[in-house]
């Protein structure tokens, strides 16, 4: 070789070196990009993710470009940490840097200003978080880590497989936020990267053996999903402004959204009859925790173009026909803002579908955010009278609205029969009990609860709401809801929108702004033959139906029969008095499939049902290899028959070494096969021998590799049968060298 | 490789000559078949020996039986320090009859050269032999003159240093295809030895089994032996890692390599085999390598390492950790 053919050569190969370089550095960027998108899941806005791509791109190129002059792999990555230092300096602090880029002490106290920044906006926002500068900081800090953990992994390391850990770790940020915050869509692209960074960075040419690796991978990418409830990423693309997310139950992010410093846009409506109250959410499972759903399925036969007649509504009651048009602004969530008692609803996209007790309408597959529809409804307008002649015999079904939980302080059940306990009717009762919060010493206050630690809406803070008389809705709704129960009137709290405001008077319709501050949660009471009343007992907020206004209080209210419409007799005059009479609905379907509203899991789950996933790659590696091994041994490749065998006898425990020759491992082996083993054995090592090493052409037949494999296994017991199943040795040794 | 077209043998006719030289030389040499074995392997390779061991263990003994064994012309040169480069390749003396110089051939001038004790004799003459060793040839006052074919070095040489002895030169151990040891013989060998040396030298009683041209032949068969390409990876790779090994100071040259693969031909010849095994590469390669590597920080016992490690353990172990190529044979 001459001189200059030499270093012809020498330059080619330190081309595609540098191409190799360069190119497993943009893969790792990609999947660190792809991973990072999973953040949208906890931030509003996407503009973050251009400073972050812009740190990992600064730390995988300057690690390329000092290893493709240098060749000291954990230089580079030190190289790398530094320019992502460096970009961070540039976007963060270049005023304090030296040339901009050097950073003094100056830099060091100005990020961690911007650290301190960051924290406090992430603990005084709710989720999605708008991301102001410090958390922008705190995410491109996080993204240099991860990009300089993947470089390490890819180069210095090299075993690109590690890469997962650091993607995985960004994957799992907005689960460890929030635990219903994942994107099956960002695991599935996270996946595919990872298996271009395998195909990419593997340190030999031949991507086979990869294989196993891309497989495990892809079936995590789809067990994940589906093990994990799955939230819609938030749309990171708006005014900016956040959105409400309804959630699994909206309870819990009420006062979070309530406290919001600039109200959000949720919805408008229009309508002819005037505001109305919009629900969200029933919830009738009443703990020491909070207020829930019950897991009833919703009915998907009962397409919302058709809902059933309101529970407990009777022909005699007056009633009117309403009709809304609500466009849903910012509000993201698989539950539906609609009125009471909702007929029909048209014009709206996806599958939706009711649920039969407390009317409120769900999704699976659709969101409610951007959806303009049309709601038909049937409001009753019970009289007073009527109201107070409701009878006391409840429907069998009924018990569980009746359901207080055990550590109920006794000051509630105490102070619902000193403020009620003289009524004579159950709609009497009720009437004092609202009134003794709207109208009695009661304070409305949204911080007063969680500077006293009372915050929420279970028994368990019950009686600390009523010695401290202050809260919002949610106190005043769980205190009236379970007051009620403690007085056999079956209750439950629903959580929704108080009418909101007035913004535009055409001459035909009215339209109406519903924001944040709107928000609301209210008890709903049954009444037999009536049916469920909202009743209001938030001080100073909203408005209770006319009917069920104290007249005591009240006295310039005309008489309720005079200021309703003549009531309209539904078509369906035949309603029974309770959903349970309808035998197309079944209300106590014993059901445990997941509901929108259903289960959580957290990550801790997720890690134990992972854990036999993850425990069993290496099995579902070794057979994978197997497979691949014996396909090659048809299409003649006689070397991976003999690899194949060496490899099952060091799974099963030989002290066979890898390198030694086949001969060598032959007779290491022959010590421990019976006859028929042995000479099965040396026929195989035969005809590797010969197609290996000599010219004649020696096939090797699957059977005589699967019978030498079989006579090995069968030379040890059944334990070491079983370890080199689930633990082979073998499963991460190098790769195969290919001729 | 390097195939000739003709002169090769059938496999029956290569077995029985081997055979016949092996039993032949075990006569004398008692209980060192490996030896013998490595001997012949050599001699097949066409390779120069290189036998090394405490004086009185038959060194001198296996190189003329070598010798004897083959029906060719055996010169022996015993290397002392006044020795003279002219005393091997020969002399240009004038003759008054011609009038002319005329070239007396030196001792080199055989099939079979055994230089006797070869590190007694100054550097200066231990270098006549490198161009005949190399080259085949010997150049004499500027006229080159070719030595017959085969032509096969076996050299003795004592390890131990003693007054008056020149270490060989680097260049000149590379040319050894390979270094063996006698070893002691056992006590049922020596007991043996001891019988049938009362009377006669057993030596006299060898008669050739295998003429020159059957020598050829031989040697012939042996270059017709396949090695794969794997084979080959394999013996670079083994050389490679000589190079690159912290214990070692110089590794394998590329003629290591060449007389490595030639020793692994001849030695799956004599196996009755036409196509080289890793297995005979692993077990030529401490013969066939350790006496060129220089280790490295050596104490001056140039075989052992300050490790305790000797270059032939550093050999095995580079051996052991070379992965194995076994992929299909590149026809």
């Amino acid at each position: 070789m001459s001189t200059t053919e030499a270093a012809r050569v020498a330059s080619v190969a330190r081309h595609d070196r540098r191409v190799r370089l360069w190119s497993i550095a943009g893969v790792l960027a990609l999947a660190t990009g792809v991973a990072a998108s999973s953040l949208g899941a906890v931030l509003t806005e996407g503009a973050w993710w251009f400073p972050l791509m812009a740190v990992v791109v600064a730390v995988l190129a300057s690690g390329a470009a000092f290893r493709s002059v240098n060749s000291r792999a954990w230089l580079g990555s030190v190289v790398a940490a530094a320019g992502g230092l460096v970009s961070l300096v540039l976007m963060f602090a270049p005023q304090t840097a030296i040339l901009g880029i050097i950073p003094t002490a100056d830099t060091v106290s100005r990020f961690g200003q911007l650290v301190t920044q960051g924290q406090a906006s992430i603990a005084v926002q709710s989720f999605p978080a708008d991301a102001f500068v410090g958390i922008v900081f705190l995410i491109c800090l996080g993204a240099a880590a991860v990009a300089v953990a993947m470089d390490v992994a890819a180069f210095v390391l090299q075993k690109p497989a590690l890469t997962a850990i650091p993607l995985t770790i960004l994957l799992l940020v907005p689960s460890f936020v929030r635990t219903e915050l994942h994107d099956a869509f960002v695991f599935a692209a996270t996946a595919i990267a990872y298996v271009a960074v395998l195909l990419v960075a593997s340190p030999q040419k031949s991507t086979r053996s990869a294989w196993p690796l891309i497989s495990a991978a892809l079936v995590l990418s789809l067990i994940v999903p589906v093990v994990l409830p799955s939230v819609e990423p938030a749309e990171q693309l708006g005014s900016g402004q956040g959105l409400i997310s309804t959630g699994v139950n909206p309870i819990i992010n009420l006062s979070t959204d309530l406290r919001r410093g600039v109200p959000l846009r949720a919805l408008t409506y229009a309508s002819e009859s005037g505001g109305e109250y919009l629900r969200v959410a029933a919830l009738d499972v009443f703990s020491e925790d909070t207020w829930e759903p019950s897991q009833n399925e919703p009915t998907a036969a009962g397409s919302v173009t058709e809902f059933p007649i309101a529970p407990g509504l009777s022909d005699e009651v007056p009633r009117e026909e309403k009709v809304l048009q609500v466009e849903i602004d910012r509000i993201r969530g698989k539950l539906l803002p609609v009125p009471y008692a909702t007929a029909n609803i048209s014009g709206l996209e996806g599958d939706w579908s009711w649920e039969p007790d407390g009317l409120t309408v769900s999704t699976d597959d659709s969101n409610s955010r951007g959806q303009n529809y049309e709601v038909a409804f049937v409001s009753p307008a019970p009289s007073v009278e009527q109201l107070e002649a409701a009878p006391t015999t409840l429907p069998d079904s009924f018990e569980r609205y009746l359901e207080l939980p055990e550590t109920l302080p006794s000051i509630v059940t105490e102070t619902a029969h000193a403020v009620a306990g003289g009524e004579t009717t159950r709609f009497d009762q009720a009437l004092a009990l609202q009134s003794f919060f709207a109208d009695g010493d009661f304070t409305y206050s949204e911080d007063a609860p969680v500077a006293e630690e009372y915050d929420g809406s279970g028994a368990g803070v019950l009686g600390e709401f009523l010695a401290a008389k202050s809260g919002y809705c949610v106190h005043f709704a769980s205190a009236m809801a379970a007051m009620a129960r403690s007085l056999e009137i079956p209750s439950r709290v629903v959580v929704g929108f108080t009418p909101g405001e007035r913004i535009a008077d055409d001459s035909d319709e009215r339209r109406f702004l519903v924001s944040t501050d709107n928000l609301h949660a209210w008890p709903e009471l049954y009444f037999p033959t009536i049916g469920w009343i909202r009743f209001e007992p938030t001080v100073s907020v909203g408005s209770a139906p006319r009917f069920a206004q104290s007249v005591e209080d009240d006295p310039s209210t005309p008489d309720v029969d005079e200021s309703q419409p003549e009531p309209v007799a539904t078509p369906t005059s035949t309603s029974p008095a309770t959903p349970g009479a309808r035998p197309d609905l079944p209300l106590d379907e014993d059901s445990s499939a997941a509901t929108p509203n259903g289960v959580e899991i957290s990550p801790w789950w997720w890690l134990v049902l992972a854990l036999p996933v993850l425990l069993l790659i290496p099995a579902l590696v070794r057979v994978t290899r197997r497979a691949l091994r014996l396909a090659a041994v048809r299409q003649g490749e006689t070397g991976a028959a003999w690899r194949e065998v060496r490899d099952t006898a060091i799974d099963l425990g030989y002290p066979v070494s890898a390198t030694a020759t086949p001969r060598q491992q032959f007779e290491h082996l022959t010590e421990h096969l019976g006859d028929s083993g042995t000479s099965a054995l040396s026929s195989l090592l035969g005809q590797v021998e010969a197609s290996a090493f000599s010219t004649r052409p020696e096939t090797v037949r699957v059977g005589a590799v699967t019978n030498v494999l079989a006579a090995l296994r069968a030379s040890v017991g059944w334990r070491g049968r079983l370890r080199a199943a689930l633990a082979p040795r073998t499963a991460f040794s190098p790769r195969d060298r290919r001729g | 490789m390097d195939a000739p077209t003709s002169g090769s043998l059938p496999d029956d006719v290569f077995h029985d000559h081997c055979d016949a030289i092996v039993r032949s030389i075990s006569t004398v040499i008692d209980g060192k078949t490996e030896a013998v074995r490595l001997a012949l392997t050599v001699l097949l390779a066409e390779g120069h020996l290189l036998i090394e061991d405490v004086p009185g263990v038959g060194k001198t003994m296996l190189a003329r039986a070598l010798a004897r064994t083959v029906d060719s012309t055996v010169s022996r040169v015993q290397f002392t320090p006044d020795l003279l480069p002219a005393d091997i390749t020969g002399v240009s003396v004038y003759n008054q009859n011609t009038r002319e110089f005329e070239f007396k051939k030196g001792p080199v001038f055989a099939n079979i050269v055994i230089g006797d004790e070869i590190n007694r004799a100054s550097p200066k003459t231990q270098s006549a032999l490198l161009e005949c060793m190399a080259e085949s040839s010997v150049t004499v006052d500027g006229t080159t003159y070719e030595l017959e074919s085969p032509f096969i070095v076996v050299a003795t040489q004592n390890p131990i240093e003693m007054e008056g002895t020149y270490p060989l030169p680097e260049a000149q151990r590379d040319r050894f295809m390979a270094r063996i040891s006698m070893g002691y013989p056992d006590a049922a060998a020596e007991l043996a030895m001891l019988r049938s040396r009362e009377l006669t030298s057993p030596l006299d009683a060898l008669t050739p089994v295998v003429s020159v041209s059957q020598l050829r032949e031989l040697i012939a068969t042996v270059r017709r032996v396949f090695v794969s390409t794997a084979v080959e990876e394999y013996a670079v790779a083994i050389a490679q890692a000589t190079r690159r090994d912290r214990e070692v100071r110089v590794g394998a040259s590329p003629r290591a390599t060449l007389h490595l693969v030639r020793a692994a031909k001849a030695r799956a010849a004599i196996d009755g085999r036409d196509f080289v095994l890793p297995d005979d590469i692993d077990a030529l390669a401490v013969t066939v390598l350790a006496h060129r590597m220089i280790p490295a920080r050596h104490t001056g016992d140039t075989s052992a390492l300050l490790s305790g490690h000797s270059i032939a353990d550093v050999i095995e172990r580079i051996v052991a950790e070379i992965p194995v190529p076994v992929h299909a044979a590149a026809s």
